[in-house]
């Protein structure tokens, strides 16, 4: 009797094993479905979420720039999208809209405000645009003792995303100095040419010379480097130390806007603007040339000087590649005022060529991650939107 | 019957109720097999090639708005249009290009691919975009574009 007791206590463990397992196995067979589901319903968002982004204007269909010159107001959207107006092709981005996604002195739309009209509540994301590849430079300036020639030697990397060099890309450095001669201010750029070898390096000097007992007060180097004409841009370091506290440059259609950053350190006096260049990738046109003294051009923490708005007519249309702007101002390095440049308005300039929205990193669960190649002022870059669950 | 046959005789019933334990379970489990196997489980290619279709018609016509697409293509610059396409698709897409005029005929050209052929063979998951150019400035003569992605 204990025996068969005994048999069939076994016989219960046995099913209870068996059908634990198939109970537990199973299911976690189809759970793998299940995330698998999860993924594809991301992708589908994201996609959908895309879709509205690249290739719709939004409403108003100008509200990048129709605040003009005042501060923007982002509770005036009524619906997002980054696509330039009247522009029938497709991935074509407006400036001015993306340039409201970056931390702008002019005024942004916020993360919370774009996830309301996307209608992406119970998901988060991230935008981010990048240039199609990646170039890795460094500059050495050395100016000789009477600040009458300077001498710019560059190296260059490009690369792809994923590190695998990209031979035979065209480099084209070009070095902007401001000079103070006894003529008077001058910003002189020099371009030189080079390509790529087989490991996507390459390098070379350019030598710039001031004229008429000129001194050479500061210099920046543009490179502009083009991979089967798709060309991307960056910007060395420069000589004047955290260029950014002179001024802010924003462009609002034909309109240049610079205004002051509040209260950066040691470069709290005024400030004037001396030259502003628009320079097209491979032409410079003049568009302002100013006397380093009086009101006309000045910035200062006074009262109706904070900001300088000037328009230019045609500007938007041009779709200028980079403003050049010099200043006569005080900076963080030693000595009194000096000339020092700026560039802008591209908010890519400033963050080492990528712009992110909202960067919060990737949440641990599943996410979605969508790439297409845009076209932003007349240039190549990648947009990607992350999107995962809140 | 003596004491130890009636006690054999019980523990061979119980070891039939362990047999029949362990045959109940696999029933249970090759059911639960059963259904698992006609359950529709979603299968990951369609959205993969759709994903990548759209991947390679927005990097041919971005291409096309810079109107490069059609001086690479008539001008004969297969280099520039392979590295192009190196440069403008994700990382992880290799790519093979084929061009055709309007009677299906091939068009000569050079190899325009980054990848191993033999991955646009053996994948499971090769999408296909066919982008037509309609000429290059005023000559009108159509080429037909055939652009086979897939992911590494």
């Amino acid at each position: 009797m204990t025996g068969e007791a005994y048999d069939h206590l076994m016989a219960l463990v046995v099913f209870g094993v068996i059908f634990t397992a198939a109970v537990f196995i199973v299911p976690s067979l189809s759970y793998v479905n299940l995330l698998y589901l999860q993924q594809q319903q991301l992708q589908n968002v994201a996609l959908s979420a895309m879709k509205t982004i690249l290739f719709d204007a939004g409403y108003p269909s100008n509200w990048g720039s129709m605040h003009g010159t005042n501060m923007f107001n982002e509770t005036d959207v009524q619906r997002f999208g980054l696509a330039e107006f009247g522009d029938p092709s497709l991935y074509v981005l407006d400036s001015n809209k993306v340039q409201r996604l970056a931390n702008n002195p002019m005024g942004n739309i916020s993360y919370s405000k774009v996830k309301e009209l996307l209608g992406l509540s119970g998901y988060d994301f991230s935008i981010i645009l990048r240039p199609l590849f990646i170039v890795d430079r460094s500059v050495t300036i050395q100016k000789s003792s009477d600040q009458a020639t300077a001498t710019i030697t560059w190296k260059v990397n490009v690369s792809r995303s994923d590190g695998q060099p990209v031979p035979k890309a065209i480099v084209f450095p070009t070095v902007i100095c401001a000079i103070d001669s006894n003529t008077g201010f001058e910003t002189r750029t020099e371009t030189d040419r080079a390509e790529t070898n087989m490991l996507g390096r390459s390098q070379g000097t350019i030598v710039v010379y001031a004229t008429d007992n000129g001194k050479i007060k500061d210099v920046i180097v543009i490179f502009r480097v083009t991979v089967a004409d798709r060309a991307t841009i960056v910007v060395s370091s420069q000589d004047t130390e955290d260029p950014g506290d002179i001024a802010k440059i924003n462009v609002v259609g034909d309109t240049i806007v610079l205004t002051l950053p509040p209260d950066a350190p040691g470069s709290s006096d005024a400030r004037w603007i001396t030259n502003i260049q628009l320079y097209n990738y491979e032409t410079s046109i003049s568009l302002l040339n100013g006397s380093g003294t009086g009101t006309q051009y000045k910035l200062n923490y006074g009262p109706n000087l904070i900001v300088w708005a000037m328009a230019f007519a045609g500007l938007d249309s041009t779709e200028p590649g980079v403003l050049i702007i010099t200043f006569r101002t005080e900076t963080l390095g030693p000595g009194g005022r000096t000339l020092a440049i700026l560039i802008g308005p591209w908010a890519l300039w400033n963050q080492g060529g990528i712009m992110k929205f909202n960067p919060l990193p990737v949440g641990s669960g599943a996410s979605a991650s969508i790439e297409r190649d845009v076209i932003i002022a007349g240039m190549a870059y990648v947009a990607e939107l992350r999107l995962w669950k809140a | 019957m003596t004491k130890a046959k009636r006690a054999k005789n019980q523990s061979r019933k119980g070891q039939m109720r362990v047999i029949e334990a362990v045959m109940a379970s696999l029933i249970v489990v090759s059911a639960l097999a059963f259904l698992y196997a006609f359950a529709a489980t979603p299968s990951s290619q369609p959205q993969e090639t759709s994903e990548l279709e759209k991947i390679g018609h927005n990097v041919l016509h971005d291409m096309d708005e810079q109107r490069l697409l059609t001086r690479f293509v008539y001008n004969s610059e297969w280099a520039n249009l392979t590295s192009g396409l190196f440069v403008s698709l994700p990382t992880n897409v290799y790519f093979n290009l084929s061009i055709y005029d309007t009677n299906g005929n091939s068009i000569s050209h050079p190899l325009i691919l980054y990848g191993n052929e033999q991955i646009f063979d053996s994948s499971k998951a090769v999408a296909s975009v066919t982008y037509i150019v309609p000429g290059y400035q005023a000559n009108y003569s159509p080429r037909v574009l055939v652009l086979k992605l897939v992911r590494g």
